[in-house]
C-alpha cells in the first residue's frame, strides 16, 4: 500500500542530506546573518518533520504548533531560571509536558472519533489561548518585551573547540534533525507505519482488523508535541531571544505547513525540501527591495495556489520526473496519490 | 478513475489559467502601484522613484565615483506602527536625497536600504544583522516599537553599528550597557511623564485617568506616572491590540479632566473616540507621539476641537521648520510633519556625523553621534549622554486645528500649542 | 464604583459587540452549513467593508451611502472569490473538500491581508457621532443603540428570507438533499454562490458595525475570522439561531469579562468556551 522508496534508499537520503548541511556552513563562515538562516532553516524542517507524523500520517491537523513550541521554550528557560539548574534538564522536562499536551488532544480527538476539521479548529483555538497566556502573564513570561535566551551552556563548548556559539548551536540542531529523521523512518518503515497507511485510509475498516485506532493517533500526536517542545527550545535559543511573537500561528503554522506541503506529505526528504525552498523565498524577498512589503501577499498566494494544484508536493514530483526519464531505482508506482493528499 | 483525470485536467488547466491571471494582474497592479496611494496624506511613497523599495535616487552617477555609504532603515511598515513607519522614511528619503544634491558625505553619496520589520523583534534584528553584513549598512534607524528597540538595541552594541531609534520610548532601551543606540523621536517614558506631571500641576487637575498598553512602552508610562505625578492615577492596562476601551473607560468618574493615552500609542485614538462616544469630555487626552495626518484622519473634528493632544519634540513653530517643510511639499506633495522631521533629522543627523567623524567606520560614527551638538528642527539643539538619552530636550504639546499652515496650504491640519516644557534633562541609563 | 447603571452602559456595549459577533458567526455558518466549505477569510471581509467604506466616506459622501457602497463591494468581491476560488474547492467531496476550503480560504486571507496593507496601511474608523443617551441615569452610547437595532433588523431579514422565501427554502434543501433539490429544479451551485455573497455581505456589515465604535486596521481581519469561528463552533455551526445566541451571549460575557476580570483573561474565557463546546458536543460538526 505504501509508495515509499525502500529503506535503504531512503537511509541514504538521510546520510546525503546530513553531510550537505555538515558542510554548508563553511561556504559561509563570518557571516552570522547566514549561518543564521541556514540554523532557522533546519529548525523549520524539524517542525515540518513532526507535523508530517501527526498529520501527513494520522491527518491530525495540528494548528497550535507556535503554541507548543512556544511552552516548550518558555517552560525550559523558567523552570529553569527557577530551580537554577541547567536547561538541558529542564528541556526534556518541558517537550514532556508539550508531548502530553499532544497526547491529550490527540486521545480525545480520536476517542470522540474527531474528523481533521474538527482536530484544526480545536488546535487554533488552543494556539490562541497559548497565544494570549504568552502575552498575557507578564509578570511570568515577561509578555511581549520577553527575555535574552542564551540557555544550554553553549558558550562553553564554543570556546573549548574554539567556533563561534552560533555554530554549535547549527551542528547541534543537525544532529537532531538527523536523528528525528533516523527515528522517523524506523517509526514509517515499521508496523507503525503500516497502521498509520490503514488509519489514513478508512478507520473503521482499519478498526474492524484489529488496528487500535485511538492508540496509534495518540501515539503520533504524543511524538509530534514531544519533537515540537523540544525544537521550540532550540528555536528561541537560535534567535538569543524570546519573544511571543516567534510562537504566534502566522509565524510558525503557516510556515510549517506551507514547507510540508511543498516538500511532500508523507516523504522523508519532503521537509527539508521544503524548508530549503521556502527559506531561499524569504531570502530573495528580504533583499529584493520593490517586494518587501508583498511578502504576506506572494506566501498567501502560494499558499492557494500549492493546494489547489500542487498538493503532492515536489519530492514525489521529482521522483515522477526520474521515474519517467528511467534514472530511479525505485519501484514503479512510487508516484502521485490520486487524490493528492 | 483514469478516464476522467484527462477532462479533469483540461478543465483544471483553465480555472488555473483564470486563477493566475486574477492573481497576476492583482500583483502586477500592486508592484507598479508600488504601494502609493496611501489617503493618509504624510509623508508617503509619491515622491519616490522606484516604487515602494530603495530610493533610487540616491545612487552614483551623482557626486563620487566611490561606493555609497549605505544607512539601514527598520521601518514598521505592516501591523499596529506602520503610519509611524510611512512619515519618518518619507522624511529620511528627502534628507538624504537633500544631501546627495549638496554633493554627499566624505565625496560619496547616501543610500538607503529599507525593510519592513512588521514590528516583530526577532525580524528586525535579522534584518539588521543583514543590512550590516551584506549590505554594509554603518548606521541604521527607525525602530518603533519598544520592543523592538530593546531588541535592536542588543544588536546594535553586538554587532558595534550605530542606531537611531524613531520611537521605542521604554526605558529599557537605553541602559548602561548600551552605547550604540541613540533616542530621536521619542523622549523614555519617566521623561515624558514628568513633562506631563508638571502639565497637571500647571493646570491644577486632580483627576486623572491613564489607560496603558501591556508592553514595554505602556509598562514603563505607568512607573513613570507613579514616579512623577502628584495626583492619584487610575492606571488601567490593555492588550496592546485591543480597540475596544470601553469597558475601561467606564471605570472612571463622568468629570473626568485628563486622560494619559501616551501609554497605548496604537489604541490612543480608539480611547480619545469612544471617551467621546461614552460622553466624556476631559479637557486634556494626551496622545503618543502620533503622526498627526493620522490623528487628524481618523478623529476629524474630534481633534481639532481638543479631542486629542499630539506630543512631540520638533518645533514646528519655528522658521526652519517651515523652510523644511516648504521644500518637502513643493518636491513631494506631501505635508511635513512631526514625524517626518524625525526621518528628516535622523538622515541630516548621521551625515553630519560622517563628516565630523571623518570616516565610515561605525564605532568612529557612534562616537561622533555621541558628542554632537546638532542643531536643527528641535526646540533645542540635539545632545547625548554616554549612552544616547537626549539631554536638555524640549517637548512640546500640540492640538491640531484644521487650519493648514502656511508651509503647506493644501494641507487638512495644523498645529496649536499648549504647552512646552523646560529643558528637561536627561533619564539616568541606569533607570 | 459599579452601580446599575454602569452595569446597563456595560450591558449594552455587551449587546452591540453581540451583534458584531452574531453577524460574523452568521456570516462563516451560512458557507459552512451550506457549501461545506470553512471561510476563514470572512474576517477580511469584513475588514474589506470598513476599508472601502472610509473611501467613499473620504471622498465626501455620507455614513449611509458609504455603508451601501462597501456592502455591494464586498459582495461583489464574495462572487469573484466564488467563482474562481471556490469553483475549485468544489470539485472535491467531502473531508477533502472542508480540508481544501480550511487551506485556500487560508491562503486567500493571507494574500489579501497582504496586499491590503500596502494600501492601507493606517486605522480607520466610521464614527457615528451621535452622542450618549440617557436611561434611567445610565449613559448608552447611541452608536451601541442603533448598531442593535441595525443589527436586530438584518438578522431578522435575513431569517425571513430563509424561512420564508422560495430561494431561502431552496437553500436548506440543498443543505439537506442535495439531489432532491436538483430534481425540484434548484440549482446547487448558484445557490452556494447566493449564500456566499450573503455571507460576504453579512461579514462587511459586521464590520462596519465594528468600526462605529474601534479602530479597524487589515491586521483585525485574522483576529474577526477568529471570533466567528469561536460564535459558530459555540452556536453549532450549522444553525443560525445558534450562531446569533451565541454571538450575543458570548458578546455580553465579554464585555462584562472586560470589566470585571481585565481583558486577557476575558479573551480566554472566549477561547475556552469554544474548546469546552468543541469537546462537549462535536457531533454538531462532523
Amino acid at each position: 500500500m505504501s509508495t515509499r522508496p525502500p529503506l535503504g534508499t531512503e537511509v541514504r537520503n538521510v546520510a546525503i542530506v546530513a553531510v550537505v548541511f555538515a558542510l554548508a556552513p563553511l561556504a559561509v563562515l563570518g557571516s552570522s546573518y547566514y549561518e543564521s538562516v541556514l540554523a532557522h532553516l533546519l529548525l523549520i524542517a524539524l517542525f515540518a518533520v513532526a507535523l508530517n507524523i501527526v498529520f501527513g500520517h494520522t491527518d491530525q491537523l495540528f494548528l497550535f504548533m507556535g503554541g507548543l513550541a512556544g511552552f516548550g521554550a518558555y517552560t525550559t528557560a523558567l523552570l529553569a531560571d527557577a530551580l537554577a539548574i541547567s536547561a538541558w534538564v529542564t528541556l526534556p522536562v518541558a517537550a514532556l509536558a508539550c508531548g502530553l499536551v499532544g497526547l491529550l488532544v490527540s486521545y480525545v480527538s480520536a476517542k470522540r472519533n474527531f474528523t481533521v476539521v474538527l482536530i484544526s479548529i480545536l488546535t487554533l483555538n488552543l494556539q490562541l489561548v497559548f497565544s494570549e497566556i504568552f502575552v498575557g502573564a507578564r509578570g511570568i513570561t515577561g509578555g511581549s518585551t520577553g527575555f535574552p535566551y542564551e540557555y544550554f551552556g553553549l558558550g562553553v563548548v564554543a570556546d573549548a573547540v574554539g567556533i563561534e556559539t552560533k555554530l554549535v548551536l547549527y551542528y547541534l540542531v543537525l544532529l537532531l534533525l538527523v536523528a528525528t529523521l533516523g527515528f522517523y523512518l524506523r517509526l514509517v518503515h515499521s508496523k507503525y507505519g503500516i497502521a498509520f497507511d490503514a488509519i489514513r485510509e478508512d478507520e473503521v475498516a482499519a478498526e474492524s482488523i484489529g488496528i487500535d485506532v485511538v492508540r496509534y493517533k495518540t501515539i503520533a500526536g504524543f511524538v509530534a508535541a514531544f519533537l515540537i517542545g523540544l525544537v521550540g527550545a532550540f528555536f528561541a535559543r537560535e534567535s538569543g531571544y524570546i519573544l511571543p511573537g516567534g510562537f504566534t500561528f502566522i509565524a510558525v503554522d503557516v510556515i510549517v505547513l506551507i514547507v510540508l506541503v511543498v516538500g511532500g506529505l508523507r516523504t522523508t526528504m519532503g521537509p527539508i525540501v521544503g524548508a530549503t525552498i521556502i527559506v531561499g523565498i524569504e531570502e530573495f524577498l528580504s533583499s529584493a527591495q520593490s517586494l518587501q512589503t508583498w511578502r504576506s501577499a506572494i506566501f498567501g498566494a502560494l499558499l492557494i495556489v500549492l493546494f489547489l494544484y500542487f498538493r503532492q508536493g515536489v519530492v514525489r514530483s521529482a521522483r515522477d520526473v526520474l521515474s519517467d526519464v528511467g534514472l530511479t531505482d525505485e519501484p514503479e508506482g512510487g508516484g502521485t496519490d490520486v487524490e493528492g493528499r | 478513475m483514469m478516464i476522467f483525470m484527462a477532462e479533469k485536467n483540461l478543465i483544471r488547466r483553465r480555472n488555473f489559467v483564470k486563477l493566475s491571471g486574477v492573481a497576476g494582474v492583482g500583483l502586477l497592479a500592486g508592484c507598479a502601484g508600488g504601494g502609493s496611494g496611501t489617503d493618509d496624506g504624510t509623508g508617503t511613497t509619491e515622491g519616490e522613484t522606484g516604487g515602494g523599495g530603495t530610493t533610487g535616487q540616491t545612487d552614483s552617477s551623482g557626486g563620487g565615483s566611490d561606493e555609497s555609504i549605505v544607512i539601514g532603515s527598520l521601518q514598521p511598515l505592516s501591523g499596529s506602527f506602520t503610519p509611524w513607519g510611512n512619515a519618518h522614511r518619507a522624511g529620511l528619503a528627502f534628507a538624504v536625497q537633500e544631501v546627495n544634491e549638496d554633493g554627499g558625505v566624505l565625496g560619496r553619496q547616501l543610500e538607503i536600504v529599507e525593510s519592513d520589520t512588521q514590528s516583530d523583534a526577532g525580524q528586525a534584528d535579522t534584518i539588521f544583522r543583514r543590512f550590516v553584513e551584506q549590505e554594509n549598512a554603518v548606521a541604521t534607524v527607525g525602530p518603533v516599537s519598544s520592543d523592538v528597540g530593546i531588541r535592536t538595541a542588543r544588536t546594535a552594541q553586538e554587532l558595534e553599528v550605530p542606531m537611531l531609534l524613531h520611537m521605542s520610548g521604554t526605558n529599557q532601551a537605553i541602559t548602561p550597557e548600551t552605547t550604540y543606540t541613540f533616542r530621536v523621536g521619542l523622549l523614555p517614558a519617566a521623561t515624558t511623564m514628568q513633562a506631563q506631571a508638571s502639565l497637571v500641576s500647571d493646570a491644577g487637575y486632580s483627576n486623572v485617568g491613564a489607560i496603558i498598553g501591556d508592553y514595554a512602552w505602556g509598562r514603563s508610562v505607568e512607573a513613570g506616572i507613579q514616579q512623577h505625578f502628584d495626583v492619584d492615577v487610575n492606571v488601567q492596562a490593555a492588550p496592546v491590540g485591543a480597540s475596544d476601551f470601553r469597558s475601561f473607560i467606564r471605570r472612571y468618574p463622568q468629570d473626568i479632566e485628563m486622560m494619559v493615552a501616551t501609554g497605548h500609542p496604537p489604541g490612543s485614538l480608539s480611547i480619545a473616540g469612544q471617551l467621546n462616544d461614552l460622553g466624556y469630555s476631559p479637557e486634556v487626552v494626551t496622545g503618543p507621539s502620533f503622526p498627526p495626518s493620522v490623528i487628524a484622519g481618523a478623529l476629524g473634528d474630534l481633534a481639532f476641537e481638543g479631542g486629542f493632544t499630539h506630543v512631540h519634540n520638533t518645533d514646528v513653530y519655528s522658521d526652519e521648520f517651515a523652510e523644511v517643510a516648504r521644500r518637502f511639499g513643493e518636491a513631494t506633495g506631501n505635508q511635513f510633519d512631526t514625524h517626518t522631521a524625525y526621518g528628516y533629522v535622523s538622515g541630516k543627523m548621521l551625515a553630519q556625523a560622517i563628516e565630523d567623524a571623518g570616516s565610515t567606520d561605525s564605532t568612529a560614527i557612534a562616537d561622533a553621534i555621541r558628542n554632537i551638538r546638532f542643531d536643527t528642527l528641535f526646540a533645542n539643539p540635539i545632545e547625548y549622554t554616554e549612552n544616547g538619552e537626549l539631554k536638555n530636550q524640549v517637548q512640546i504639546y500640540s492640538q491640531l486645528t484644521s487650519e493648514a499652515p502656511s508651509y503647506f496650504p493644501e494641507g487638512n491640519f495644523g498645529f496649536e500649542e499648549q504647552f512646552r516644557t523646560d529643558a528637561l534633562p536627561a533619564l539616568p541609563a541606569d533607570q | 464604583m459599579v452601580t446599575a447603571s454602569t452595569l446597563l452602559g456595560v450591558a449594552m456595549d455587551g449587546l452591540a459587540f453581540g451583534v458584531f459577533l452574531a453577524l460574523l458567526g452568521v456570516g462563516i455558518t451560512l458557507v459552512f452549513g451550506l457549501g461545506e466549505v470553512l471561510n476563514l477569510a470572512i474576517g477580511t471581509f469584513a475588514v474589506l467593508a470598513v476599508l472601502v467604506a472610509t473611501l467613499v466616506v473620504n471622498s465626501g459622501m455620507g455614513l449611509v451611502v458609504a455603508g451601501a457602497v462597501a456592502l455591494v463591494a464586498v459582495a461583489l468581491f464574495g462572487l469573484v472569490v466564488d467563482r474562481t476560488i471556490l469553483s475549485l474547492v468544489y470539485r472535491s467531496d467531502g473531508e477533502e473538500r472542508i480540508l481544501l476550503g480550511i487551506f485556500t480560504t487560508l491562503g486567500l486571507t493571507v494574500f489579501l491581508d497582504g496586499v491590503l496593507i500596502n494600501y492601507f496601511p493606517s486605522r480607520y474608523t466610521l464614527p457615528l457621532d451621535v452622542g450618549t443617551v440617557s436611561v434611567g441615569g445610565a449613559s448608552l452610547t447611541g452608536s451601541s443603540l442603533i448598531i442593535v437595532a441595525i443589527g436586530t433588523v438584518v438578522l431578522a431579514v435575513l431569517f425571513g428570507f430563509l424561512r420564508g422565501t422560495f430561494l431561502g427554502k431552496a437553500t436548506r434543501t440543498v443543505f439537506q438533499d442535495e439531489r432532491g433539490a436538483r430534481l425540484v429544479g434548484v440549482n446547487p451551485r448558484r445557490i452556494r454562490t447566493l449564500i456566499f455573497v450573503l455571507s460576504a455581505a453579512v461579514a462587511g456589515l459586521g464590520g462596519l458595525v465594528f468600526a462605529a465604535g474601534s479602530a479597524v486596521a487589515v491586521s483585525n481581519g485574522f483576529e474577526f475570522t477568529t471570533f466567528a469561528l469561536i460564535i459558530s463552533i459555540v452556536g453549532g455551526v450549522r444553525s443560525l439561531v445558534g450562531a446569533i445566541s451565541a454571538g450575543v451571549f458570548l458578546g455580553l460575557v465579554n464585555q462584562f469579562a472586560n470589566f470585571f476580570v481585565g481583558s486577557y483573561v476575558a479573551t480566554i474565557i472566549l477561547f475556552a468556551t469554544a474548546i469546552v463546546v468543541l469537546l462537549a458536543r462535536p457531533e454538531a460538526i462532523s
